[in-house]
C-alpha cells in the first residue's frame, strides 16, 4: 500500500523563522560526539613532539629511549614524511622540521603508544639538539640589512600595492591630514575545543575525523605529504568545538594519517590547551602607518596605508590575508584617492593565519579611529562624517573603483545603530560620569567582502537524492564549524521545494559524500552553499515539472518515476559572480590578483564605556551592533554570530594579545591569555537591518565576520570620549589606558 | 561513588574525575578545554555543587554523588536548563554548553528566580567563545521560571 503525502500549498515559511539548530538537543544533553570525543577499538594514542627554540638548526634526533618505552608502538621523524612539506599557498612549512626549527611549538616528531601515558613519556624522552639561531622577533628587524634570514628566500614573503589617483597630491591639497601608527595584537581563536582528531588506514584507506574549514584542501595536504592520490583520502571534519579561522590550515590530519598508516591501527591526537595556543595559528599582528587627507566640512579627499605584517615563521594565508586587508583598507568609504602598501615579513613569532575577519579588524581599527580624530579636529559628529563619505550601491570601491553592488546597506547600518538610544543619549549619559569613572560613548562602521572576491572560480556544490519514499536528502558544504550551517541550507531547501523544514535532511563535512565546496571561510557558507542548495531544490523541481504531474506535487510517486529515468539524484554548482562593472579596474589585468567584491556586507557599532580615571579600568557596559545581512534565514542565528562577533571583538580591543618574549610565547594558557567572560559581557542588542542581496539565496549574505570588525575602534573611540586620550595600540588594556592618561597629565 | 545515580566503582584514586567519566563510562559530554580549572567545559555536579572535573580526582570524592549533563535528563524528558538552552539559542558550536548547563543547574537549585548578578557569578567560570552569552542569560533566567 502507499501512503500519498499532500503538502499544504503554503509551506514555504521556513525562511525568517528563528528554528532551533540542528543538533541542538544533542548539544544540551551531552549526546554529541566531537570528533575529539571518538574511540575506537584498539586504537592508539599519538603525541606530538614540540621545539622548545624559537630558531635552531637541528643537529640530531635520537628517538632510542622513546621507543624503548613500554606501549610505544611508533616515533616517526622528518625522513618519514615522504614529502616533506605542507601550507595553503606555498608549501614553505615541513610537516615534521628535520634540520631547522622557525618556532617555539613547531613539530617535530610524532608519538604513538598504547595509552595516553606512555605516548607522553615517550614524547618527552625524544632528543633533539638543536643549535641555537639567532631569533627574529620583530618584523621591523626582519627587514634590516644582516637580519637571520628565516628562508632562502628572505624575510620579505609578499608585498602588496596599488593607488588609485594620485594619493600626494591629495593629501597636499587637503585641509587636514592625520597621520598615525597603530599596532594591533596576534589573538588566539580560542576555540573551546582544543583540537585533535583519529585516523584509520585500512586497505589502503584513510580516514580522518578532524575539524576543517577547508576539507577538500587538506585532503590534498594529506595526499601530498603521504604520496597517495587524493582519492584514497577521505576526512571527516564536523561537528568540532569552534573554529573562527583556526581549522583552516595546520599539519594535523596530516600527523593523524602518518601515524595511522605507520601503525596500522587507529590513531588518536587530542591537543592541549597549551599545545594550542603555541603552535596554532593567530590573527595576524599588524603595524600601520595611515595618512588621512579631509576637507573642512568632512570630505575624505585621500588615503595612504602602510601595512607590516607579521606573519611568522610560515607563509600560511599571510599573502591571502594582506590582499583582504588591501581591499578593505578604503573601508565602507567613497575615497577619490587612495593607495596601499604592505608587507608581510617572516618572524620566529607565532604563526599568522586566518582568522575572522581576515586582516580587516586590523585596517579598521587604523581607518576608524584615524576618522575619529579627524572628526574631534574637525568638530563634526562622528556619524555624521562617516555619513558624508559613506558608500552606497552605484558608487566606485575607494581602492580599486569597481562598482559597488545593489546589496550594500552600510549607509542604512550606521544609520541604525545612531538613531539607537545609546548614541542619541550620548550626551546626558556622559553628563553622569562620576568624578573616578568616566563615561564615553563610541561609534565606528565597517564593511567587509563576502567569499573569497573576483576571478577566483569559487564555487560550492550540492547533491540532492529524491528517495522513492519522498524522502528529501542533500549533502552540501560548506560544513559546520561551529554555526550547525546545515539548519541554514534544510529552511532554504524547505522553502525552495516547498516541503516542511523537518522533512529535509541535510549531510554536511565528509569529503566522500559532499561534493567539493570550497571552504567554511569568508563569510561564505550560507551565501554560497545556501545558493548550491537552491540551485539544487530548482533543478530537482524542473525535473519534477517534466514529469507533467498534478500541481500538487506527490513526492513519493515523483521520486519512483524520476529513479526509474535516473533523475533522482542532483547535482548543482554554484560559482561565486565576479564584480559586475570593473569600473576604474577595466583594462587591468589583475583582477584576479586583486579579488575585489561584488558583494559586500556592512556593520555598525556603539559601544558605551566607563574608565577609571585614575587606575585606567575600563569597562564595556553596552553594545548595539547593526547588521546588513540581507534576508536573515534564521534571525536567532545572525543575531548569535554578531553577538559572538562582538565579545571577540571586545577581547581584541581590551585584553587579548598573544605575546612572546624573543619568540618565546609568553600567554600559553587561558590563565595568561585572557578572553572576555561572562563578568566582561556587555549589554548587547543587535538590529537586523533586512535587505535584498540579489545573488544570495532569498536575498541572503554572510555576515559572520564583519560583526567583529566594528568593535575595537568603537570601544577605543568610547575611551576618547570619556578620558580623552588616543589608544594606538591594542588591546587597550587598563595599564596601557592609565600610562596614556598619566602622560596627558604630565 | 554514584554517577548519575548509578554505583560506580572507580579503580585508580588518583584518575582525574573528567577522565573516569570520559574514559571509564564513556560519558563524553563533560568535556576537557584546558585542563586546569579555567574554561569550564568539564563542569559536573558533585553533590549539588558545581564543579570543574578536571580539577578533582576520582579518590576525592569517592563517597560522593556526581551528576554529568547526561544526568540531568529524565529518560528521554530534557531538564528544564537544557530545554531552556534550547529555546534561548544559548549554544553554537555546542562545546561549552554541557558545562554551562549543568553550571546553571546548580544555580538553580539555591535559586529558581536568579537575577543577573547571580548567573553571572554562577557562570563566571564557564568560557564561551561564540555566543556573547547574552542567550545563555536568558536561558538561566528562563529555566527557572
Amino acid at each position: 500500500m502507499t501512503t500519498r503525502t499532500v503538502e499544504a500549498p503554503t509551506l514555504r515559511d521556513a525562511v525568517g523563522q528563528s528554528v532551533p539548530t540542528r543538533g541542538a538537543r544533542e548539544v544540551v544533553t551531552g549526546a554529541l560526539r566531537y570528533l575529539t570525543d571518538l574511540r575506537f577499538p584498539n586504537m592508539l594514542h599519538g603525541k606530538v613532539v614540540r621545539s622548545s627554540v624559537a630558531h635552531g638548526r637541528i643537529r640530531a634526533i635520537d628517538v632510542d629511549a622513546a621507543l624503548a618505552v613500554a606501549g610505544v608502538v611508533a616515533v616517526l621523524t622528518a625522513p618519514d614524511v615522504p614529502l616533506n612539506v605542507s601550507g595553503l599557498i606555498f608549501p614553505d612549512q615541513p610537516v615534521l622540521a628535520g634540520d631547522r626549527v622557525r618556532q617555539v611549538g613547531e613539530a617535530i616528531a610524532l608519538v604513538a603508544a598504547e595509552t595516553v601515558e606512555a605516548a607522553q613519556l615517550a614524547a618527552q624522552k625524544v632528543s633533539v639538539d638543536i643549535e641555537p639561531l639567532p631569533v627574529v622577533c620583530d618584523p621591523e628587524a626582519a627587514l634590516h640589512e644582516g637580519a637571520p634570514l628565516l628562508h632562502p628566500t628572505g624575510n620579505l614573503l609578499a608585498v602588496f600595492e596599488h593607488e588609485k589617483g594620485n594619493v600626494e597630491a591629495a593629501l597636499a591639497a587637503a585641509d587636514l591630514v592625520i597621520e598615525r601608527t597603530v599596532e594591533t595584537p596576534a589573538q588566539e581563536h580560542v576555540c573551546l575545543e582544543p583540537g585533535g582528531g583519529v585516523a584509520v588506514f585500512e586497505n589502503g584507506l584513510f580516514t580522518i575525523w578532524c575539524g576543517s574549514q577547508l576539507p577538500g584542501n587538506h585532503v590534498k595536504e594529506v595526499a601530498r605529504a603521504l604520496q597517495v592520490d587524493p582519492g584514497v583520502v577521505r576526512l571527516i571534519s564536523t561537528p568540532m568545538g569552534g573554529a573562527f579561522g583556526s581549522k583552516g590550515d595546520g599539519p594535523l590530519p596530516i600527523h593523524l594519517a602518518l601515524l595511522a598508516r605507520a601503525t596500522g591501527r587507529p590513531v588518536r591526537i587530542v591537543l592541549s590547551r597549551e599545545e594550542v595556543m603555541i603552535a596554532g595559528a593567530k590573527r595576524h599582528p599588524f603595524r600601520i602607518f595611515t595618512r588621512l587627507g579631509l576637507d573642512r566640512d568632512g570630505t575624505i579627499r585621500a588615503l595612504d596605508t602602510d601595512a607590516l605584517v607579521d606573519t611568522g615563521p610560515y607563509a600560511s594565508l599571510g599573502p591571502a590575508v594582506l590582499k583582504v586587508a588591501a581591499e578593505m583598507s578604503t573601508g565602507a568609504y567613497r575615497i577619490d584617492c587612495a593607495r596601499f602598501r604592505g608587507r608581510v615579513v617572516y618572524s620566529n613569532n607565532g604563526n599568522g593565519g586566518a582568522f575572522r575577519g581576515y586582516g580587516v579588524p586590523q585596517v579598521a581599527f587604523a581607518l576608524e579611529s584615524a576618522l575619529d580624530v579627524a572628526a574631534v579636529k574637525l568638530s563634526l559628529d562622528p556619524v555624521e562624517l562617516r555619513m558624508r563619505n559613506v558608500l552606497h550601491p552605484g558608487d566606485e570601491h575607494g581602492l580599486y573603483g569597481h562598482t559597488i553592488g545593489p546589496g550594500l546597506k552600510a549607509a542604512e547600518a550606521l544609520h541604525a545603530v545612531s538613531s539607537h538610544r545609546w548614541w542619541a543619549n550620548r550626551h546626558t549619559w556622559k553628563a553622569g560620569s562620576s568624578a573616578v569613572w568616566r563615561r564615553g560613548t563610541g561609534v565606528a562602521l565597517a564593511m567587509k567582502g563576502v567569499g573569497p572576491g573576483s576571478g577566483r572560480g569559487d564555487a560550492a556544490r550540492a547533491r540532492l537524492a529524491l528517495g522513492a519514499d519522498g524522502s528529501i536528502r542533500i549533502w552540501a558544504g560548506p560544513n559546520h564549524s561551529g554555526q550547525f550551517i546545515e539548519t541554514a541550507y534544510a529552511q532554504i531547501a524547505a522553502d525552495v521545494l516547498g516541503r516542511r523544514y523537518d522533512d529535509i535532511e541535510v549531510i554536511v563535512g565528509d569529503t566522500d559524500l559532499v561534493p567539493e565546496s570550497g571552504a567554511c571561510a569568508a563569510s561564505r557558507s550560507t551565501y554560497a552553499g545556501g545558493s548550491a542548495v537552491r540551485l539544487a531544490c530548482e533543478e530537482l523541481l524542473g525535473r519534477i515539472r517534466e514529469l507533467d504531474m498534478s500541481e500538487q506535487i506527490d513526492w513519493p510517486e515523483a521520486g519512483r518515476r524520476l529513479a526509474s529515468a535516473g533523475k533522482a539524484l542532483v547535482e548543482s554548482t554554484y560559482v561565486l559572480p565576479d564584480v559586475a562593472h570593473l569600473g576604474r579596474l577595466e583594462g587591468s589585468e589583475a583582477v584576479a590578483g586583486l579579488s575585489p567584491h561584488l558583494v559586500y556586507g556592512g556593520a555598525a557599532q556603539v559601544a558605551r564605556v566607563v574608565v577609571n580615571k585614575y587606575s585606567g579600568e575600563i569597562r564595556v557596559e553596552a553594545v548595539v551592533c547593526s547588521v546588513d545581512c540581507g534576508t536573515a534565514i534564521n534571525p536567532a542565528g545572525v543575531i548569535g554570530q554578531t553577538e559572538g562577533g562582538v565579545l571577540q571583538g571586545l577581547g581584541f580591543a581590551t585584553m587579548e594579545e598573544y605575546r612572546l618574549n624573543s619568540g618565546v610565547p609568553a600567554t600559553t594558557s587561558l590563565e595568561t591569555y585572557l578572553v572576555p567572560t561572562s563578568a566582561d559581557t556587555p549589554e548587547l542588542e543587535t538590529i537586523l537591518v533586512e535587505g535584498n542581496e540579489p545573488t544570495g539565496p532569498f536575498g541572503a549574505k554572510g555576515i559572520a565576520e564583519v560583526v567583529l570588525v566594528p568593535t575595537a575602534p568603537a570601544v577605543v573611540a568610547a575611551i576618547r570620549d570619556a578620558v580623552g586620550v588616543d589608544v594606538v595600540r591594542l588591546p587597550a588594556t587598563s595599564e596601557r589606558v592609565f600610562r596614556l592618561m598619566r602622560e596627558a597629565r604630565s | 561513588m554514584r554517577v548519575n545515580g548509578r554505583p560506580v566503582l572507580p579503580r585508580i584514586p588518583t584518575q582525574r574525575l573528567l577522565d573516569f567519566v570520559r574514559d571509564e563510562l564513556d560519558l563524553t559530554g563533560s568535556k576537557e578545554g584546558c585542563g586546569m580549572g579555567e574554561c569550564g567545559a568539564c563542569t559536573v555536579l558533585v553533590g549539588d555543587e558545581a564543579v570543574c572535573s578536571c580539577l578533582v580526582l576520582v579518590g576525592q570524592v569517592a563517597d560522593k554523588e556526581i551528576t554529568t549533563v547526561e544526568g540531568l535528563l529524565s529518560g528521554a524528558d530534557l531538564h528544564p536548563v537544557q530545554q531552556s538552552f534550547i529555546d534561548a539559542h544559548a549554544s553554537q558550536c555546542g562545546y561549552c554548553t554541557p558545562g554551562m548547563v549543568v553550571s546553571v543547574a546548580a544555580l538553580l537549585v539555591t535559586d529558581l528566580a536568579p537575577d543577573d548578578a547571580s548567573i553571572r557569578r554562577a557562570l563566571v567560570g564557564n568560557l564561551c567563545r561564540c555566543t556573547g552569552y547574552r542567550s545563555i542569560f536568558d536561558a538561566a533566567r528562563s529555566a527557572g521560571a
